[in-house]
């Protein structure tokens, strides 16, 4: 049964040459939006004190939002980098 | 009662459009099976590894930790460690290996049964493959209605299902069936690839969704010191580990490090296939040292917010008179009896009325799994409490993907190919596993709706453990080891474990249960000291006996051939090792490297 699996698929490479989009980038781009609407309502709301009363006072969604929005960029940094690497025709076969 | 804020719904729908796109763009790349249930093989091992931490932090696992950090303390930092990281690191260095290596290079191994299938024999193969399917479906379905309760419990949707104008019932269908739409759509787009790209996109909102909530949560408890204060003095030292569960240390490293870490780490197929789809031996072998070093850390993410939602005031029914310009105003502020018989954020387990449940000692039970989920209304801010939202949506639909992909891939290849239809062209295939996809989710969402009907089943999720995982932990412990055990005595050990889990299921009871799914349907013969004894005690049986009896039928049974079982065992697999003393190879070093880390993390907190 096994080798009847093998004969199936031999005439397939074993690595496949689809190039998939780098997994990173997805979610640098998720953090970067995030990051940048979370800062933009702690921009805007940062006057009303009833909105940070559970966090103490603190414009949590300000600092989080930016700490997030960096987080972002530097993974589309990163992302952008292996896709550019995974694309270089060398790394096709 | 909080009321989700139009900020909250903007992100949780960027959230949700992320996950389903991902699914979309990828759903071109899905030419043939390989690519569809495999990942194609070449994803690099950092994905791999925070794919495999991911896979293992589903629902039920996330809750249940918060749960234990409640109940338990810091103390339970210690169990998981102990539960996760010894087993991960041995599946780094000797599971991991041999199951990327088995099969030819034009055929790898896809999943865990076909593997059984070489090393073995079919029958092993088709009865783990059956008892898989059975295991991962139920789990998935159980795990979206854990969640749903949570959802329904934090009152989030209420108005929205007001608007629709569902009832109770319909509410937690809804929130069962709408995460499991988006899993759906993008495992059936995307298959394995989707499922690892989104589960390191899960992992990542999980940390950000959270760590603010521990981060405030501290602040709010006035810090290290001021939560010293407020909690039992045991709670944050090891001690309590042998106040509650005296399960001894044998106990301990038996049931949790060896059998319930070993049963899930190294045998889990669910979270294997991530490790399985690396491009390479070396990237493969990485997997599950990354996911190890970063386990370290996550429980503390979980267990903390648990731990602080004791150390906050319960919430009262208050009133509140003000005069304001001569009138005078009643503010009156209702808390459900349940809610204040609680401790701390920590509610009691409510009956059908809405009471307290009391225990066997008449206090209150409390309902532990609500702490974490607590604390995000607690201290999340509108706009924050999206994202940490998010982050209970992600460790779900991370769990579920994680079951629905490893069912697909089982059922195309080790049922479908192997037994229904065994000429199927790749095309045949790749169609039977997302029709498989789409029939598993089904079926787990069955599961989910039959739960709605009876809470035991929620129980029931430890009991299957015991039958499936920890009997198979042990046939593919001798199987990977040595290449004298055969496929009789795998198949034997296989259902003398199952049966060995129910009848010591059947024939203990923790004191103060009554008979059924707590143990104890059989004959009540012995008491274990708490339901976790009892569930430690079912697996741990379970692998002794499965080990037993593949050894005992394995010796009275004839081995196969050597030359059959190539690159099938430790001792013969390619494993991509640099050769050598273990001391100058990079993968033990970084093993004993997390395991020294490890220990040093949780010696701080005994």
């Amino acid at each position: 049964m096994a080798k009847k699996a093998a004969a199936d698929l031999t005439t397939k490479p074993a690595i496949s040459s689809v190039i998939h989009v780098d997994a990173r980038i997805a979610v640098g781009m998720f953090f970067a939006l995030t990051g940048t609407i979370l800062a933009a309502f702690g921009l805007s709301t940062r006057d009303r004190v009833e909105v940070y009363a559970r966090s103490l006072g603190i414009d949590a969604n300000l600092w989080w939002g930016l700490a997030l929005l960096a987080f972002g960029i530097v993974m589309l940094a990163f992302g952008r980098r292996g896709q550019a690497k995974m694309e270089r025709p060398a790394n096709r076969e | 009662m909080p009321v989700l804020a139009s900020a909250d719904w903007l992100i949780l729908l960027m959230y949700c459009f992320f996950v389903v796109s991902a699914g979309l763009s990828l759903a071109p790349a899905m030419t043939s099976s390989r690519e569809y249930l495999q990942a194609g093989r070449k994803l690099p091992g950092w994905l791999c590894g925070l794919a495999f931490l991911s896979a293992g932090m589903g629902s039920l696992e996330v809750l249940g930790m918060g749960a234990t950090g409640a109940e338990y303390g810091l103390a339970s930092m210690g169990l998981f460690a102990l539960g996760s990281i010894p087993a991960m690191l041995f599946a780094a260095l000797v599971f991991v290996p041999v199951f990327y290596g088995a099969g030819s290079a034009a055929a790898p191994v896809r999943s865990i049964p076909e593997y059984l299938g070489l090393r073995f024999d079919r029958k092993t193969r088709a009865l783990n493959a059956v008892l898989f399917l059975g295991m991962a479906l139920f789990s998935a379905g159980i795990s979206l209605y854990a969640m749903a309760r949570v959802i329904a419990a934090l009152h989030l949707f209420d108005t929205a299902a007001g608007r629709l104008s569902l009832s109770h019932a319909g509410a937690l269908l809804f929130s069962m069936a709408l995460p499991a739409a988006l899993v759906l759509a993008y495992v059936l787009l995307g298959g394995l690839v989707a499922t690892m790209y989104n589960q390191l996109l899960q992992f990542c909102v999980l940390v950000a969704g959270l760590l603010p909530v521990a981060l405030l949560g501290l602040k709010q408890a006035g810090g290290w010191t001021g939560l010293k204060a407020v909690i039992p003095a045991g709670f944050l030292h090891g001690a309590s580990h042998s106040g509650p569960h005296p399960i001894g240390a044998v106990g301990l490293v038996l049931g949790v490090g060896l059998v319930l870490g070993g049963g899930t780490w190294c045998t889990d197929f669910r979270l294997l296939q991530t490790a399985m789809a690396a491009k390479d031996a070396a990237a493969a072998r990485r997997a599950p040292l990354i996911a190890a070093a970063l386990r370290i850390f996550v429980p503390l993410l979980v267990i903390l917010p648990g731990l602080l939602a004791l150390g906050l005031p319960t919430p009262r029914t208050t009133i509140t008179i003000h005069n304001e310009n001569g009138a005078i105003y009643h503010e009156i502020t209702v808390v459900p009896p349940a809610v204040e018989a609680g401790r701390g954020m920590v509610p009691a387990k409510a009956d059908a009325d809405g009471q307290p449940v009391k225990g066997g000692d008449g206090r209150p039970m409390l309902d532990y799994a609500m702490a974490m989920p607590n604390m995000l209304l607690q201290v999340l801010p509108t706009g924050l409490l999206g994202l940490g939202l998010a982050a209970l949506l992600a460790c779900l639909m991370s769990g579920v993907a994680a079951g629905l992909t490893a069912s697909n891939t089982v059922f195309a290849c080790d049922i479908y190919q192997a037994f229904l239809k065994k000429d199927a062209s790749d095309k045949q295939i790749l169609k039977a596993g997302r029709w498989a996809a789409l029939g598993g989710m089904m079926l787990a969402l069955a599961a989910g709706f039959a739960a709605t009907r009876s809470n035991d089943l929620l129980d029931a999720v430890v009991l299957v453990f015991a039958v499936v995982n920890a009997p198979l932990f042990a046939t593919l412990l001798l199987g990977v080891l040595c290449k004298r055990f055969t496929g009789h005595g795998a198949f034997a050990g296989m259902i003398a474990g199952m049966v060995a889990a129910l009848l010591h299921h059947g024939t203990a009871l923790p004191r103060g249960e009554k008979p059924g799914i707590q143990g104890g349907w059989i004959a009540v013969m012995h008491h274990p000291a708490s339901d976790m004894a009892l569930a430690l005690g079912s697996a741990s049986f379970a692998f002794v006996v499965s080990l037993l009896v593949t050894v005992v039928v394995s010796l009275c049974t004839k081995p196969r051939p050597e030359a059959e079982l190539a690159g099938l065992t430790i001792g013969s697999a390619a494993t991509g090792w640099a050769k050598g003393a273990w001391w100058k190879r990079p993968e033990t070093i970084a093993a004993v490297v997390i395991l020294l880390a490890a220990i040093a993390v949780n010696l701080m907190f005994l």
